[in-house]
């Protein structure tokens, strides 16, 4: 399973509340904290460890069909390598854990998590709304799978989640949509061998 | 406090946070933060911090991992005070 998510920093700048303790204890762990405050640029390491987490949740609530709930302080973030462009580590929640990778620059952060390294995820950001990005998802889906017919759809189930559907059938596709400001982003899981559920 | 009372009172705090305006004006028990809204989930922190603010009270983390309509929040609220007294 996989998930994706996208901050545009110029907006999540804006918030201010970060620098107070209490926001932090309501999101992150001692250790994030930690992470945080140590950092040179602790603004860009709130947003960095949020995006993980959004990201390992997205993966973690599809792959489970769970309920949705706001737990991110559960989702518990490890960095292992960092660069100026980009950020690999993991998230763990319970007992399962997700891969991450970051990419960011200046203007935003582009998080990627899935269930297993097995999964080579397919993915862009771009700046510009949902639906734009939404149908880049559908193109690039269908040019990854030479995909022709039946007709590729998008539908969201009651909690919310979007689903791939070839005309009446629901695709078993690994996918995640993020938006956030100006930015918007996909991910999905390159499986060579779909079928028709 | 009573759940009307609640309602009305969480109204503009949450209204900083939404992007779907048209949505807001049904405003009601039923409506869902993010579904409805569209409120941004790195936001829905902040809605937590002003609403400890402006009750007084404290929510906790199982408290919050509930918070995703307004009839959640309500309800938590109404607890919360109802303990503090």
């Amino acid at each position: 399973m996989i998930g994706n998510d996208v901050i545009d920093l110029a907006l999540a700048f804006e918030n201010k509340n970060w620098k107070s303790e209490r926001f932090r204890s309501k999101l992150f762990s001692e250790t994030e904290k930690h992470l945080i405050l140590q950092n040179k640029k602790p603004q860009f390491m709130v947003w960095l460890l949020w995006s993980m987490k959004e990201a390992a949740y997205k993966a973690h609530q599809r792959r489970f069909n769970l309920k949705r709930r706001y737990n991110p302080r559960d989702f518990k973030c490890f960095l292992e390598k960092t660069s100026s462009f980009e950020a690999i580590g993991s998230v763990r929640i319970g007992e399962a854990g997700y891969i991450t990778q970051s990419f960011f620059d200046l203007k935003k952060i582009h998080s990627l998590a899935s269930a297993s390294n097995m999964l080579k995820p397919e993915f862009r950001l771009f700046e510009a709304s949902s639906e734009i990005m939404k149908s880049g998802f559908l193109s690039h889906f269908s040019k990854t799978k030479n995909w022709t017919n039946p007709k590729l759809q998008l539908q969201k189930n009651t909690e919310g989640i979007p689903y791939l559907y070839a005309g009446s059938e629901a695709l078993q596709v690994p996918f995640s949509f993020s938006h956030h400001g100006k930015f918007s982003g996909y991910a999905f899981a390159h499986q060579p061998n779909l079928k028709l559920s | 406090m009573n759940k009307e009372a609640i309602l009305n009172k969480l109204k503009p705090i949450v209204a900083p946070y939404v992007q779907n305006k048209e949505a807001f004006e049904a405003y009601n028990m039923q409506t869902d933060f993010m579904n409805d809204l569209e409120i941004n989930s790195a936001n829905l922190v902040d809605i937590v911090l002003d609403v400890e603010d402006a009750f007084d009270i404290e929510i906790d983390n199982d408290s919050m991992e509930r918070m995703l309509t307004v009839e959640a929040a309500v309800e938590i609220i109404q607890v919360k005070l109802r303990n503090k007294e």
